[in-house]
């Protein structure tokens, strides 16, 4: 079920129905149900793969908060600290062992689903160049959002290996966080002490947060069906005909697709944020205008917050403490290269971080060199910081004045764009070939040829109107940003401005989304991941 | 309390304005210019009760039943509520729209226009979301849905057809907002239909067989007829004549066997054309629809006949009908470059007499051989293709005529002329006039054509 379709507005209306008018006991109930329902009707043949996930995890958990619930009984009738020692050591690698068991059997089933064509693609490969035999190509089952909710299962269990909070003793608690329906397809990825404490005894009913919840999906939609599948209609014709489009074209288009991509998955996540909103539970911030970033750093703490948050707390923190990561410092700091230990120290766990980043979305070697060329960039920075800050001192830049600022966001968005070439092309192949048209070829008769707009034909449809709702996405999220919340200050204003706005918005997206026989279906980028 | 009942106060109030703008929001981006908004639309301005009968069909309504030329000759006021692809099977819910307005209309209904094997989106949307919102075209979006097994999200957008049409919003919108009705009361002046002949007398062909009809085809017809005997609604079931497969011939002789079994008259025109005076090799545009020449012996036929049949009066003079006066001399303002005022009434046609042939112009001078039986001759000008033709000489004896006022551009045509106890009666002559544009003359492609 797409979260952009009629059948999902529906559903999510009934959900929400249901959900207050039995009461706060059955309401868990409600979202297991609608959980299941939901994820059932994406496809049943799925079905099994969570739950594999999801027992997997609880046991695995449980298993961990048993150990060391055992552990503190133990450790609090003896007195000798060595026999204590010993007890922790043999409770930490009990658990450890439960530990390597649950993640394995999670992560196996995310590569194994994932990965296995991408794998047999690259034996292939290698085998035709030495005239060997080639392994039969067979369709691989990818059950919908197992990259997120893998990601939330590990993260439950490494934070109860981590003692971070208790294991929760009952399943339903536990199969309802895990297959949150709104959260599930695309993220945020939430934490499980974070979701469970909303609905641990039950959500009252508030209007305030149906009326909001319900305001922020409709300008989900309004990113999704007009700002971005809007860019979508325009740019799609200049990369699916690459090798004769012109390089302004094959420019402006990946400009544009930032545009895009950010609509696409931020829109998709206010839509889900906005019904979880409605049923009373707070999903963690997933986009925080990242396009107003003034290096990349910052791009990335504003971008996908939940997933790079994820990746911080259970690869670059466990990296940079990994006994590896020790050993080499030890080396560097007794050959006394400081600067080079403490590069070491950073850059080390930002290159595994986005390695993984890369191959996480998606099993292309595409994505891999988009991971590495994010990992160069933020290497870069750390490594060339006290250049850039010496060289702005000597041509005393006055590093916080406005033009500075738009300076540094325009060229943060342009490295963003250059990173988008692997994100977007197909194939690495393909992103050679965009890099090398760009560079050769620029005519500005054939970019409004691309574009359609030659001879001033198409104007409306092509430039004024996307520009129009470009600006008003921009003006927004200016607002969102130095207000902090625009919702708050819009409830504020009278009952006949608050009304005209909402309708603005529902009749912009009724006439010029994109939706509706006519179109082509244009899933969220994000759900392919 | 209080504060919750304001509050759910509010959002009703939000969800009916909504609902309102949604539906106004919604009329904006249907094409008011096209002709089916047209016809439907005009139908619900008309005066309550004053109508003799309406036609109901699809083109094969509006290219063959012409209201302007019936009110004109017989004072008979017989609107055509039309629409392209309006579909056979959707005449049950039309008539249930048709007599709230209209409770004592006849009904002529037009079964060319049949589901095919798959049914077409244009074929619901064409008829249903041009009418009126009503629960009764809600039903019937529901029954044409249920015949192409549609799914409830394929349904949406018969239901909302906004969301089919909100991208017209360049195209259509400017228009709709300046939009007017033609007033012509379903009388067409659709370009093709006014400006075109062609010769389809290569590939019209008859049939005696009689095929199978499908099973919702059967559903749909004995519902409707069930309902026309309940409510005793006389109604008249009408096979224009038009090129068509052979399975198609029998598809409908089939169906008109089955309507004519109940105990309902079916005119079967196919086997009129003759009788109409239709000529097949120009008085058609395609090989299935007239043009305007054609539909004028065809309007004529028809009135006479519904006449005959339930005694309708000539209402020319009738204050109450004035609007349709009006209409008349509107419309054949419009259609004056295409077609002559001898046309106009069929009943002061010769068809025995034949076109002049080998019309010749020289200089000025306009020649053509001799037409058998004629008395004489009167020669027709207009100044420019779109320019209204108009009488320049008459009662010419001779077969040539010099124009001492020729210029370029000027197009001339000859009709014979007979005398009949001292009357005038008209023959063929050639619509086009000479010199003719290529462009105006129709092909025929049977291959392709008949598989439609």
């Amino acid at each position: 079920m797409s979260y952009q379709s009629f059948a999902f507005i529906a559903f999510s209306a009934l959900v929400v129905f249901v959900y207050y008018l039995f009461g706060k006991k059955v309401q868990k109930w409600v979202l297991a149900v609608a959980n299941l329902v939901f994820y059932a009707v994406s496809g049943i043949q799925y079905l099994p793969f969570l739950a594999v996930t999801m027992i997997s995890s609880f046991l695995a958990a449980k298993r961990i908060g048993l150990i060391y619930e055992k552990l503190d009984a133990d450790l609090s009738g003896i007195e000798d600290m060595a026999e204590k020692k010993a007890l922790r050591n043999q409770a930490k690698a009990d658990a450890k062992k439960v530990l390597g068991v649950g993640l394995t059997i999670a992560i196996v089933l995310l590569a194994v689903c994932k990965y296995t064509l991408f794998m047999v693609r690259n034996v292939n490969g290698i085998m035709s160049l030495f005239g060997g035999p080639q392994i039969e190509m067979f369709k691989m089952i990818l059950p919908v959002g197992i990259s997120f909710y893998t990601f939330m299962a590990i993260s439950y269990v490494l934070d109860i290996y981590w003692k971070r909070y208790k294991y929760e003793k009952k399943f339903l608690n536990y199969a309802v966080y895990l297959s949150y329906f709104p959260h599930i397809v695309q993220g945020p990825i939430d934490r499980y002490n974070e979701f469970s404490s909303q609905i641990e005894n039950g959500v009252s009913f508030s209007y305030e947060n149906l009326t909001f919840g319900a305001q922020l999906s409709l300008w989900g939609f309004f990113k999704k069906l007009v700002v971005a599948d809007g860019i979508g209609q325009i740019i799609s014709p200049v990369f699916s005909n690459w090798q004769t489009s012109n390089g302004m074209s094959i420019a402006v288009a990946l400009v544009l697709f930032s545009i895009q991509i950010y609509g696409d998955f931020s829109g998709c996540i206010d839509i889900i944020t906005g019904v979880s909103e409605m049923l009373g539970i707070k999903l963690r911030k997933n986009f925080n205008h990242p396009y107003f970033s003034r290096t990349m750093p910052e791009f990335w703490r504003r971008w996908h917050i939940s997933l790079q948050e994820w990746f911080k707390d259970y690869i670059y923190y466990p990296v940079s403490a990994s006994a590896f990561t020790k050993k080499v410092k030890k080396n560097l700091k007794s050959k006394e290269m400081k600067r080079l230990e403490e590069l070491f120290t950073s850059c080390f766990p930002i290159l595994v971080v986005w390695l993984i980043t890369g191959i996480w979305h998606g099993a292309s070697w595409n994505f891999v060199v988009w991971g590495l060329f994010h990992a160069a960039v933020l290497i870069g920075s750390q490594v060339f910081e006290p250049a850039f800050a010496a060289v702005n001192e000597k041509l005393h830049i006055k590093t916080e004045s406005f033009l500075w600022k738009i300076w540094q966001m325009a060229r943060t968005y342009i490295i963003c764009c250059v990173g988008r070439i692997f994100f977007k092309a197909p194939t690495l192949s393909a992103g050679v070939g965009w890099i090398g048209r760009m560079l050769s070829s620029w005519s500005i008769s054939s970019f409004l040829n691309d574009f359609g707009i030659a001879g001033g034909s198409n104007i409306l449809s092509v430039v004024l109107i996307p520009a129009w709702f470009i600006a008003v996405l921009w003006l927004v999220d200016m607002l969102q940003e130095k207000t902090g919340g625009l919702r708050a200050v819009v409830a504020k204003k009278p009952l006949v401005i608050r009304w005209i706005l909402i309708y603005a918005l529902l009749f912009s997206i009724l006439v010029f989304g994109c939706y509706g026989p006519g179109y082509s279906a244009s899933d969220f980028i994000y759900e392919q991941f | 309390m209080k504060r919750k009942i304001i509050q759910l106060l509010k959002s009703v109030i939000f969800v009916v304005i909504l609902i309102v703008l949604v539906f106004v929001v919604q009329w904006s981006f249907i094409n008011h210019s096209d002709p089916s908004y047209q016809n439907i639309n005009g139908f619900y301005d008309q005066n309550e009760n004053m109508l003799d009968a309406v036609y109901i069909g699809s083109s094969n309504c509006f290219t063959y039943w012409n209201p302007a030329v019936a009110w004109d000759e017989y004072g008979v006021a017989i609107y055509s509520y039309s629409a392209n692809n309006l579909l056979f099977e959707s005449s049950e819910y039309i008539i249930k729209d048709c007599i709230k307005t209209q409770p004592g209309a006849k009904f002529i209904v037009n079964i060319n226009t049949l589901v095919g094997d798959e049914l077409e989106m244009k074929e619901i949307h064409n008829t249903a979301s041009n009418m009126p919102l009503s629960l009764n075209r809600f039903q019937l979006v529901n029954h044409l849905c249920n015949i192409g097994n549609f799914s409830i999200s394929e349904r949406m957008e018969y239901y909302f057809p906004i969301i089919r049409f909100h991208n017209n919003y360049s195209s259509v919108l400017p228009g709709n907002l300046l939009y007017k009705n033609d007033g012509f009361k379903g009388s067409s002046t659709y370009e093709p239909y006014v400006r075109i002949t062609t010769d389809v007398s290569s590939v019209y062909g008859k049939s005696n067989e009689i095929g199978e009809l499908p099973e919702y085809l059967i559903k749909s017809t004995d519902s409707l007829l069930d309902y026309c005997d309940k409510n005793s609604i006389d109604v008249v079931f009408v096979t224009v004549p038009q090129a068509r497969s052979e399975e198609k011939n029998k598809m409908f002789n089939a169906l008109n066997k089955f309507i004519a079994d109940r105990g309902y008259p079916v005119l079967n025109l196919m086997e009129k054309t003759d009788e109409m005076g239709l000529d097949r090799t120009c008085d058609f545009y395609n090989i299935q629809h007239t043009n305007i020449h054609g539909s004028i012996k065809f309007t004529h036929y028809i009135t006479q006949y519904m006449i005959e049949k339930y005694g309708f009066t000539d209402k020319r003079g009738d204050k109450n009908y004035a609007d349709w006066g009006g209409m008349t001399e509107g419309y054949f303002n419009a259609v004056s470059p295409y077609i002559l005022d001898v046309e106009r009434d069929v009943r002061k046609r010769d068809f025995t007499l034949d076109s002049p042939t080998n019309l010749i112009l020289s200089d000025g001078t306009l020649s053509w051989d001799t037409v058998e039986n004629a008395e004489y001759y009167h020669v027709y000008k207009k100044e420019g293709k779109t320019m209204p033709w108009f009488r320049v000489a008459e009662k010419l004896t001779d077969i040539s005529y010099y124009d001492e006022h020729f210029v370029d551009g000027c197009i001339y045509t000859v009709v014979p002329v007979t005398l009949k106890n001292g009357e005038e009666y008209y023959g063929n002559f050639p619509y086009l006039g000479i010199p003719m544009d290529e462009k105006d003359v129709g092909n025929v492609d049977a291959n392709k054509n008949l598989e439609d």
